[in-house]
């Protein structure tokens, strides 16, 4: 393996493959970059059996060849290259990289076999980066943290009705987003595709409305972009079934101004330092009341809201409601609820393609 | 001028007992185990058993040895509990600001309420009319400026003893008495006070504070000063909210059927989860204790994502961290629940409802008949193993 490369386009790819490495040193192969070099073109891998990201970017190739270099090290050095050609050679089992003045030697990682990355070849669909993140941002704050419960640490997506419906829910609340996608090949389609995935995925995107091809195949989702194809794990399992969840007929509803709410909430959460106590939340002939106590004071505010259906009151975390309107962008917000242990629900005021259910806390 | 009351129970566990089962009275009676019991330690015993030199903490095979006659009990926690609610529910009646210190202790701050009574002496007398009269029992009560003193003062003429330390008299009381008597001087501290010269609480009042602190140290230098001196700035501080509700159990002998501890894990759980919402509380994290043959101790915590207080999500979760170690013979083992709210956030999916419905259940039964009038099958299992 002997050849040439620009630091740039080589300190991309290193950055796209790096949160594929391993840190954990079960299988010390996996902690390493494969490099693949044949005709003009360098192939970037790295797999830890989660996620895996393969990269390909153009070099000038003396001689073909691979390597298997520690992942950690190799894209540290990466990183602190100066801008300029770098000269990888193998010889024996080392791997010589030059880069001006600059020459460093790096052991092979030898013994096992590099696991190739899972076949995904079934196509689903095709979306925008955009969309894509904006559905995951949407949906990924639901996600449970609890690992007793592996299929909430999960996001559903979901083709049904010629739509895409990402679905988050850690068991209090959830998040539910659907967007028509132009390009779907499939009719149906239900993956579980861990929260954590997802995260490394949205910081590999480009963001520059750049297509996005997603495949399915070996129990494993494949999302394809420029020379990229970023590989996921699905978690086995039913998602809970959220069309019951989906409820929309509260007693109550209001409509308000979304930073308004949210700057109230911020002030009545300051009061719940143990990040335990409800937020009560109170609405009378259109006026909404927050109001929040704990062992450090109380807080009271009152603001006139758009107001349809009856008077009531009902507590919720704090907490929960500030990840719902953080969540969103819309300018008007509704807030459904009722009075009862009956799920709340918040929403953009002007459409209902983004959907947040809460349970409220029993008091 | 502070005034507050120190409130002890006299023998506490053994005058319950004692108040259950007449023919006890008059007999050295220990609680902490059966006479043949290898492992317990005696945790309270009557005034008789005292005389033949047994006190708490001391094994029961040496009491067993000191006393053979003596009446050895295992003792019944959950009845001296209920006692103690009632004597704890009569000190608001006295004071607003009451600290707990334990199951049969407590500070009063009666700051301002001493007018309400011809005398300090006839407000102690007030206090310990009203527990006797309640449950039957006697208690000491030490009135003085402040805690330490007040604290001092109830164990001065126990048993039914009511003292009352005023300022004038404070440097006469202290003086002649051991040092240590004084708050916070262990065995260790005494011991090495003694090797200097210094036996009772007036040796010290020869030391300025500066020499202490040379001594002592900056911390406990001070401590040693003021106490000589009778002044204490502590303040009575009300109970602090429960952190955690616990329950463990030290086996007899070391066990390593898993079957067992999961049967015994069940009765713990049966326990905390009472306590639990006996308190109207709800909790989110679960923590198994496991202390080894070796005495190395382990904790191992799951916190949920939804408040509980159902005894099948306390048991599962304490089940599922056990199933994870890798058990060497096991000494002791205990449950608890912390992360404890008022409130409970609710469920989406309705999982946990139903086993919070069942335990309320089981708890209306419970408390009509007696604890463990309906109980799992788990917590039966060790029976039908051993």
């Amino acid at each position: 393996m002997h050849f040439q490369i620009d630091s740039t386009a080589l300190t991309e790819g290193v950055r796209l493959v790096e949160r594929a490495v391993s840190t954990s040193s079960t299988l010390q192969i996996l902690s390493g970059i494969q490099l693949q070099v044949d005709r003009n073109r360098l192939t970037l891998t790295a797999n830890n059996l989660e996620i895996s990201v393969k990269t390909e970017t153009e070099c000038t190739t003396i001689a073909p060849g691979t390597a298997i270099l520690d992942g950690k090290l190799f894209s540290a050095l990466v990183r602190k290259l100066p801008a300029g050609p770098v000269i990888f050679e193998k010889r024996d089992n080392q791997v010589i990289i030059t880069a001006g003045t600059t020459e460093f030697t790096l052991n092979e990682l030898l013994g096992d076999e590099f696991p190739a990355p899972p076949i995904c070849d079934q196509k689903i669909m095709s979306l925008t980066d955009y969309e894509l993140s904006k559905l995951a941002h949407s949906t990924l704050f639901c996600v449970s943290s609890d690992d007793q419960r592996p299929i909430l640490q999960g996001v559903l997506f979901e083709i049904s009705d010629g739509e895409l419906k990402v679905v988050a829910t850690d068991s209090n609340r959830l998040a539910y987003a659907k967007a028509e996608v132009p390009f779907l090949t499939t009719d149906t389609m239900e993956v579980i595709v861990p929260g954590k995935n997802i995260n490394e995925l949205l910081r590999c995107l480009p963001m520059d409305e750049t297509l996005i091809d997603v495949y399915y195949g070996e129990n494993q989702l494949a999302f394809r972009f420029n020379d990229t194809v970023f590989t996921t794990r699905l978690i086995d399992g039913k998602f809970p079934n959220y069309r019951p969840v989906l409820y929309t007929e509260q007693e109550i509803t209001i409509v308000m101004n979304r930073q308004h709410l949210l700057h109230a909430i911020e002030r009545a959460a300051l009061f719940d330092r143990k990040g335990t106590q409800p937020v009560i939340i109170q609405v009378t002939d259109g006026v909404l009341e927050l109001g929040m106590q704990t062992e450090l004071g109380r807080s009271v505010e009152q603001f006139n809201v758009e107001h349809t259906g009856g008077n009531g009151k009902s507590a919720y975390s704090p907490r929960f409601i500030l990840d719902m309107l953080k969540a969103t962008d819309a300018d008007q917000v509704m807030f459904k609820f009722e009075p009862g242990p009956r799920q709340a629900l918040i929403r953009p005021a002007e459409h209902n393609n983004h959907l947040y259910i809460l349970m409220p806390i029993r008091i | 001028m502070a005034t507050i009351m120190h409130v002890d129970m006299d023998a506490f566990f053994a005058a319950v007992e004692i108040l259950d089962n007449p023919e006890y009275k008059g007999k050295p009676l220990i609680i902490g185990g059966y006479k043949d019991s290898r492992r317990g330690v005696v945790s309270t015993c009557s005034y008789e058993a005292r005389k033949y030199g047994i006190h708490s903490a001391m094994p029961i095979v040496k009491a067993a040895a000191l006393c053979p006659h003596g009446v050895f009990i295992p003792g019944r926690m959950k009845r001296y509990q209920e006692v103690s609610r009632q004597i704890h529910a009569i000190f608001p009646e006295f004071s607003p600001v009451v600290e707990p210190l334990s199951i049969d202790e407590a500070f009063l701050d009666m700051t301002g309420c001493e007018h309400f009574y011809d005398s300090l002496e006839a407000m102690g007398m007030s206090l310990k009319k009203r527990i006797k009269e309640t449950t039957g029992l006697t208690a000491s009560v030490g009135i003085a400026p402040n805690k330490f003193l007040a604290k001092l003062a109830s164990d001065l003429e126990k048993p039914d003893g009511l003292t009352v330390i005023r300022p004038d008299e404070i440097s006469t009381i202290l003086n002649p008495l051991p040092v240590g008597k004084l708050w916070g001087v262990g065995k260790k501290a005494e011991q090495e006070l003694n090797r200097i010269g210094i036996y009772k609480i007036g040796d010290l009042l020869a030391y300025s504070l500066p020499e202490l602190e040379e001594k002592f140290g900056s911390s406990f230098g001070p401590h040693l000063y003021y106490l000589a001196r009778g002044i204490d700035n502590r303040k009575v501080e009300p109970i602090h909210e429960a952190k955690s509700i616990g329950h463990e159990i030290t086996f007899d002998e070391d066990q390593t059927s898993f079957a067992l501890l999961r049967g015994q894990l069940g009765r713990l759980v049966e326990d905390v989860g009472w306590r639990l919402r006996q308190h109207g509380l709800y909790a989110r994290t679960v923590t198994l204790k496991i202390r080894y043959y070796d005495f190395k101790t382990i904790t191992r915590s799951h916190t949920h994502e939804t408040s509980f207080c159902d005894d099948d999500t306390i048991f599962q979760t304490a089940v599922s961290l056990l199933e994870k170690e890798r058990l060497r013979p096991v000494r002791l083992i205990g449950v608890t629940v912390s992360n404890l709210t008022e409130t409970a956030q609710l469920s989406l999916f309705d999982e946990t409802e139903n086993a919070r419905k069942l335990s309320a259940v089981m708890d209306t039964i419970n408390a009509r008949f007696k604890r463990g009038a309906i109980t799992k099958g788990r917590t039966l299992i060790d029976e039908q193993t051993q």
